[in-house]
């Protein structure tokens, strides 16, 4: 069972800034490691023919609600001083980015713990689903998803990197985050599951509590890896 | 009773302008041309790690007397570019490069609302809030806000928060309410936070309000931990 919190953000970027901004916060978390109460699972660039563009999504992991509580104060520096290069990090990043919308999440019982996430290392490509919910339905909704989604798409190859619930509203948002092996992969998995009959089941099984859901393609940042980062 | 009128504010503030805007904000005092329409409540900066609506951002709230005063307050913002007092100027110019949008509402107090200035008698202080905005359904708002009273507020207070304030927004169709928590610090927010996952009163209060609540969005706040709520 996985007990963790997670902050997931989507940040929009300034022009031409993706790639060196992508750069600087897989650089950050494994550098920072010993500052921060959080751990990088991952940063991404959304490919933007499939979604809102220039926007880059990073997923972190805390040990608990008490270690994020730990991390807003060592940001706003009630905790302890923050160190000067996180400050001058942020005075670049800022430069770099308009702003941003943060979710905490918390995992479903089956999503794996970064020190867990399989294969992510080796992925190129990445595929995040947003699902609006009927409130209160988010939990069932992930649990439904672990016993028959999580199959379907390993017939595809594709590989859990978290399955989420979004905190401080009403449980009513998921966000489900796959990796694929490579481009050619996704390929395949796009153009073969059209006519999945398992998938489309699900799909329809889960008209009861789906409002609707956006799928956007990630690429993860040139170099970097999912799931190798140094532990805090 | 509290019979004041409320306007809370959601701005959108510019890269690396947050501290420098808050601090503006909060020098709106009863001796300035602006202040003196209203008194400052609060204002408050949005955490980058938790602020769903996005960041960098601030909320505001503001206590008017009455409709009156907010009238009077509406008639000075629509003549205001005709200004020629030049410190009100700058500071106008000041707000203006600092932010870029936002949005407000004009909000009315649960009947139990305290005022600022009883929250201030109070000695409230803290440094981290949390604004709760709930979507309802329509001509629910005061109902909500009082079987809020009765079961939420309680165990919200139990499991270690303060409530600030309770309103429902007018203009709209009674399908909204607002309300302000304060944790005396962020590790009790933490700690509360962990303890509402398995709380049985609270999971009872999410259930049985389903009838009247369509979602709710909360969103952690933190201001000065020296300012109290004015």
């Amino acid at each position: 069972m996985n007990s963790k919190v997670y902050v997931h953000e989507a940040v929009e970027i300034e022009g031409t800034h993706r790639a060196a901004y992508l750069g600087m916060v897989a650089n950050r978390a494994e550098k920072g490691a010993g500052q921060r109460a959080s751990r990088l699972v991952g940063v991404f660039g959304a490919v933007a023919s499939t979604g809102y563009w220039h926007r880059t999504f990073e997923v972190w992991e805390y040990e608990g609600w008490s270690a994020l509580a730990e991390d807003i104060q060592y940001l706003r520096g009630i905790s302890r001083d923050k160190a000067a290069e996180d400050s001058q990090w942020q005075e670049k990043a800022s430069s770099m980015r308009f702003g941003a919308q943060s979710r905490v999440m918390l995992p479903a019982d089956w999503s794996p713990s970064l020190d867990k996430i399989p294969g992510s290392e080796k992925a190129e490509c990445f595929e995040q689903q947003i699902v609006n919910l009927r409130q209160g339905t988010a939990a069932d909704y992930l649990e439904r998803a672990g016993r028959r989604l999580v199959p379907i798409m390993s017939r595809y190859g594709a590989e859990v990197v978290g399955a989420w619930r979004t905190a401080l509203v009403d449980e009513d948002e998921v966000i489900l985050l796959w990796s694929h092996r490579s481009w050619e992969a996704w390929g395949a998995f796009e153009r073969e599951s059209k006519n999945d009959e398992e998938l489309r089941a699900w799909r329809l099984q889960n008209g009861d509590c789906v409002v609707d859901y956006r799928t956007t393609v990630l690429y993860s940042a040139p170099g970097i890896t999912v799931a190798s980062r140094p532990a805090a | 009773m509290n019979s004041h009128v409320y306007v809370m504010e959601e701005v959108r503030v510019r890269r690396n302008h947050l501290a420098a805007y808050m601090d503006l904000i909060n020098s709106t005092t009863g001796e300035t041309t602006v202040g003196q329409f209203f008194r400052c409540f609060g204002v408050f900066g949005k955490t980058e790690l938790t602020s769903r609506q996005g960041w960098p951002g601030t909320t505001h709230l503001w206590e008017f007397d009455s409709w009156t005063a907010l009238a009077k307050y509406f008639e000075y913002d629509a003549n205001k570019p005709g200004t020629t007092n030049p410190d009100e100027m700058a500071w106008w110019q000041a707000t203006a490069e600092q932010r870029y949008g936002g949005h407000a509402r004009v909000m009315l107090p649960a009947t139990w609302c305290p005022t600022a200035a009883q929250l201030a008698a109070g000695g409230i202080k803290g440094d981290c809030y949390e604004q709760e905005v709930v979507r309802l359904r329509q001509g629910s708002a005061k109902e909500y806000l009082a079987r809020a009273r009765e079961a939420y507020v309680p165990v919200m207070e139990r499991l270690g928060a303060g409530l600030v304030g309770a309103w429902y927004p007018v203009h709209v169709a009674d399908d909204q309410a607002v309300v302000l928590w304060i944790y005396p610090s962020w590790r009790h927010w933490g700690a509360a936070k962990t303890a509402a996952a398995a709380d049985p009163d609270l999971a009872r209060w999410r259930r049985e309000s389903r009838d009247m609540v369509m979602g709710y969005d909360q969103t952690p706040l933190f201001r000065d931990p020296s300012a109290s709520v004015k």
